[in-house]
């Protein structure tokens, strides 16, 4: 299962042959394959013998925040499709700051786990609004020039009639880098702190709900 | 090293049930991956997916609540170690209060 390669290294010299002597005798199903995808991610983010262990609450943050953007990619790689549904891009493009705030909502529950304090956790949830934010728009823009500049969607290549044009490329990177964009991405990034620091302590207290977390505290 | 910020099982995050499910296994006697996931399917009916059996070992081991064994071939057994059976029974202690109380307090069932 190819899949075992996707897990950190260090976590590959421990446990990948027996995983793979395991899998051998298992029914691989899509389930299986959701599992060791989520199993994977998990090593990276979480597992604190493997994960990439940043030492602050604001630097785990800023880490999480930036998962996000993978769905900017996403929107953008839909576009290529000829036939996308624009109702799927427009929900792809709303959940966007939902993730974000699950994000949030994820490390404030985290570094509850981890047993920090609050200000850790306002850190945490703080830093991973901003760093979603910031990411999200930052590829966003980037994305958007490069189609702008390489033609790259349909959408863009029936503007510019098949031909590469540079006109629409300098308009529009004029006003990503014009003062009153850069404005706006950095009154959203302010709004990004305040809300993700909230919405991080929100996150903490989903720690314990659990009947079996409670009834072992008991 | 076995770290000690996660001093019962609700400390493992969305691993403390399958945690549950692998000490309660091992409490058996030693055994390997692949027969953890018969034994919690036997037992227990949940069919436990191999990302999620590894990410509750690996926990499970940092925690020093298991050890692994000499590797037979490639397959490696794991062992409940005694603080891994004192963390199993102070939970399932507390499990045990909730299941008492929860029916205590259930009025009787109709006659059918």
């Amino acid at each position: 299962v190819r899949l075992l390669r996707l897990y950190p290294k260090a976590w590959r010299r421990r446990y990948e042959a027996e995983m793979q002597a395991l899998l051998d005798q298992h029914e691989v199903t899509v389930v299986t394959r959701l599992d060791l995808l989520r199993g994977a991610l998990d090593a990276w983010l979480f597992d604190r013998r493997f994960a990439m262990s940043p030492t602050t609450p604001v630097l785990r943050g800023a880490r999480l925040g930036l998962i996000p953007c993978a769905l900017v990619v996403a929107q953008f790689l839909l576009r290529l499709d000829l036939r996308a549904d624009p109702t799927l891009l427009n929900l792809l493009g709303n959940a966007i700051p939902v993730s974000i705030a699950v994000a949030c909502l994820w490390v404030g529950k985290h570094e509850a786990e981890r047993g920090t304090d609050w200000s850790a956790r306002l850190a945490a949830g703080a830093a991973a609004g901003a760093a979603g934010t910031l990411a999200a728009t930052v590829v966003h823009g980037g994305l958007l020039l490069a189609d702008l500049r390489f033609a790259i969607t349909p959408s863009v290549i029936a503007l510019q009639g098949g031909s590469v044009s540079g006109d629409g490329f300098a308009v529009v990177a004029s006003q990503l880098l014009g003062p009153r964009e850069l404005w706006a991405t950095a009154a959203a990034v302010v709004v990004a702190v305040v809300a993700g620091a909230v919405i991080g302590s929100a996150g903490a207290l989903l720690r314990g709900v659990r009947i079996t977390r409670t009834a072992a505290g008991a | 090293m076995p770290d000690h910020e996660a001093p019962d099982l609700s400390g493992l995050g969305r691993f403390s049930e399958p945690s549950l499910l692998v000490l309660a296994s091992l409490a058996e006697g030693p055994k390997h991956g692949y027969a953890i996931m018969r034994d919690v399917l036997r037992f227990h009916g949940s069919r436990m997916e191999p990302g999620t059996l590894y990410g509750a070992l690996s926990r499970l081991e940092r925690q020093g609540w298991i050890a692994p064994l000499p590797a037979e071939d490639r397959r490696q057994p794991y062992r409940l170690t005694a603080s891994g059976a004192a963390v199993l029974r102070r939970h399932l202690a507390g499990l045990q209060r909730v299941v008492a109380t929860g029916l205590q307090r259930l009025p009787a069932e109709p006659e059918p």
